[in-house]
């Protein structure tokens, strides 16, 4: 329901040139009382008025400080204003809420476009382009001694990251692959029909899951699901302090948070890369037996013609440099983060974001060089 | 609801799993006192103060506050929350907002006012905490003390008649806590809250306190005035006294 504004008479009275505000002002009709008085000034225009406050008995700090911009709004139609007669309650009240003359304004920078440009390409190159490389290089450092110093390895977190990264995301990363295998081999099916090369279903499902899809979409998830949770994760320790009292207890918290990730996902990635492939490709003969009448049996046949061991290896090491690309942005972000909530959202999003266009384009520059 | 009672508990019951937290807790709090609610860590203290807020569900005639049945109270009901203002322990500024918008937040979302009055009303609350400077400053530029008093110009912006600290003094040097203490009294002369506050500062607690709520395994072992609290035989009572002042009481 509606809420019914007051009428003016609700708000004060008007003798002449004399304005009797009635005996409550406070926050609930003071937007009201604001509206009524600019209205009475406007018509007005100009002359005298006194603002009786004689009869007010409760105010709070919005119904002073609107009695005080009176003043201001009475100037800018002419008017001379006299504000008079409050109880030395209400008065003291005035006296504690009025404007404050502050001093501070809003920070405001005018700069140039070049110089715009220029500081935030050295902020890039300062703070993110260095600080990912000293960090790269950090991760690198500690995992490879983490290999030889396995007294100070954190029991049990290598498997808990395995399992976190890799085994959990294998019902996800096995239904997308079988989905997009089919669907691919579906959409090529018609074409290939047309000039009757049946058969080449084969070699186009096994050489796009194998080399290129399988590696892709496994990245993608799991850096939309493993590489979000790491940026997060590293995040909230950092705004809570976990990563300093890491530090004070003489943890290097790249080590001991980091380099297990790393470990679990180099390990997984390549497996969970071979299920995605396979499981594309069975999507793939699936569309070949609905729409080409390709049985399995010839797919089953056919594959080890279409299938080179270059692209069984091409694959193995895309994974690896993705479970890398993965893990490596997801901790950048997660170090990167500002304080508060809403710098671990960011963190989160940017860490997604980088990670699938960095894995987007390792895939590129590596289908390159391994054509 | 006796006149003058802002606040009224009636043997307030509080479980979590087999857990008895508070064991049927009653009291009331007086208008234009300062409360405090004193107790041992675990003690049930922020327990009875989120019920207080209705954070908790609580069953009917159990909990009154400005004579209303908080079971009665809906959550989105404005009339009722405008009332209350709430100091939490740790500001609860929002990062992503300077220390100005902030303050405003409350006035911007609930209420009509024009623009220029809701600057002027957060310029004045954050003049009256002193930190006047601090209007475009963001949360994570402010230290500790000056985090809570922006946290303080943000609970008390509406001018609500009660306001509610969870361990304010929590983490801040004793000047700084003094500076706060001073702060609370002179809101409640100025404007004439009514204070109810959880703490553990005893300093503080002597500082401002008019009435002591002494929780202890989940029920008010003590119900008195300050001076009777300090005069109290209770021996956990005495004992937070004695340690909190290092031994003078």
């Amino acid at each position: 329901m509606k809420k019914k504004r007051p009428n003016q008479s609700d708000l004060f009275t008007e003798e002449g040139n004399v304005i009797r505000i009635a005996p409550k002002l406070t926050i609930d009709n003071t937007p009201d009382f604001l509206y009524q008085t600019d209205l009475l000034f406007r018509n007005k225009k100009s002359g005298d008025i006194s603002v009786d406050l004689s009869e007010v008995k409760e105010i709070d700090s919005a119904g002073a400080l609107a009695v005080h911009s009176l003043s201001g709004m009475a100037q800018k139609y002419g008017i001379s204003l006299n504000i008079r007669d409050a109880s030395s309650d209400i008065q003291s009240k005035l006296d504690l809420f009025k404007p404050v003359d502050s001093k501070t304004t809003k920070p405001h920078r005018k700069e140039s476009f070049l110089v715009k440009i220029g500081d935030i390409a050295t902020h890039v190159l300062a703070e993110y382009v260095t600080t990912f490389f000293y960090m790269v290089s950090d991760i690198l450092f500690w995992s490879i001694k983490d290999l030889f110093q396995s007294k100070q390895r954190r029991k049990g977190e290598f498997v808990n990251q395995a399992v976190s990264i890799g085994v959990n995301a294998v019902p996800i990363v096995m239904s997308m692959a079988f989905i997009i295998g089919l669907v691919l081999a579906l959409q090529s099916s018609s074409q290939l029909r047309n000039f009757g090369a049946n058969i080449y279903i084969v070699d186009l499902t096994v050489i796009a899951m194998m080399a290129e899809m399988g590696p892709l979409i496994t990245a993608i998830l799991v850096a939309g699901r493993s590489g979000s949770a790491i940026a997060a994760e590293i995040a909230t320790m950092k705004v809570t302090s976990e990563i300093d009292a890491l530090k004070t207890m003489g943890l290097n918290p790249i080590r001991f948070v980091v380099v297990p990730k790393i470990y679990g996902s180099l390990i997984t990635l390549p497996f969970l890369t071979v299920l995605a492939s396979v499981a594309g490709i069975g999507g793939g003969a699936l569309a070949a037996y609905l729409y080409l009448d390709i049985s399995p049996e010839i797919f089953y046949n056919r594959m080890p013609e279409a299938l080179y061991q270059k692209d069984i290896i091409t694959s193995l090491i895309k994974s690896i440099v993705f479970a890398l690309i993965i893990v490596v942005t997801g901790t950048f972000f997660g170090f990167k983060v500002e304080e508060g909530a809403e710098g671990v959202g960011k963190s989160t999003t940017n860490s997604v974001v980088a990670a699938i266009t960095l894995v987007i384009i390792a895939d590129s520059i590596l289908g390159l060089i391994f054509y | 609801m006796e006149e003058g009672r802002i606040i009224e508990v009636n043997n307030l019951r509080v479980s979590f799993d087999e857990r008895e937290v508070l064991k049927g807790v009653s009291f009331s709090v007086n208008q234009g006192e300062i409360t405090v609610i004193l107790g041992g860590s675990g003690s049930g203290k922020s327990t009875i103060l989120k019920h207080l807020l209705g954070l908790f569900p609580v069953k009917s005639d159990i909990v009154s506050v400005f004579g209303s049945d908080l079971a009665e109270v809906d959550e989105d009901d404005l009339r009722f929350y405008k009332k209350l203002g709430v100091f939490y322990q740790n500001g609860a500024l929002l990062n992503s907002l300077s220390v100005g918008e902030n303050v405003a937040l409350p006035l911007e979302q609930h209420t009509n006012l024009p623009a220029e009055i809701i600057e002027d009303m957060v310029r004045t609350k954050l003049n009256l905490v002193n930190l006047e400077d601090a209007f475009y400053l963001y949360p994570s530029q402010l230290s500790g003390g000056m985090l809570k008093r922006a946290a303080l110009a943000r609970a008390i912006i509406m001018d609500p008649p009660l306001l509610f600290c969870d361990e304010p003094g929590a983490g801040l040097d004793p000047v700084s806590l003094a500076g706060l203490d001073d702060l609370i009294l002179k809101l409640r002369q100025q404007l004439g809250m009514t204070v109810l506050m959880v703490t553990h500062e005893v300093s503080s607690i002597l500082r401002i306190a008019d009435k002591i709520l002494f929780v202890d395994n989940g029920i008010i072992a003590f119900d008195g005035s300050l001076e009777e609290a300090r005069k109290s035989e209770m021996k956990a009572l005495k004992d937070f006294f004695t340690v909190g002042t290092g031994g003078k009481r």
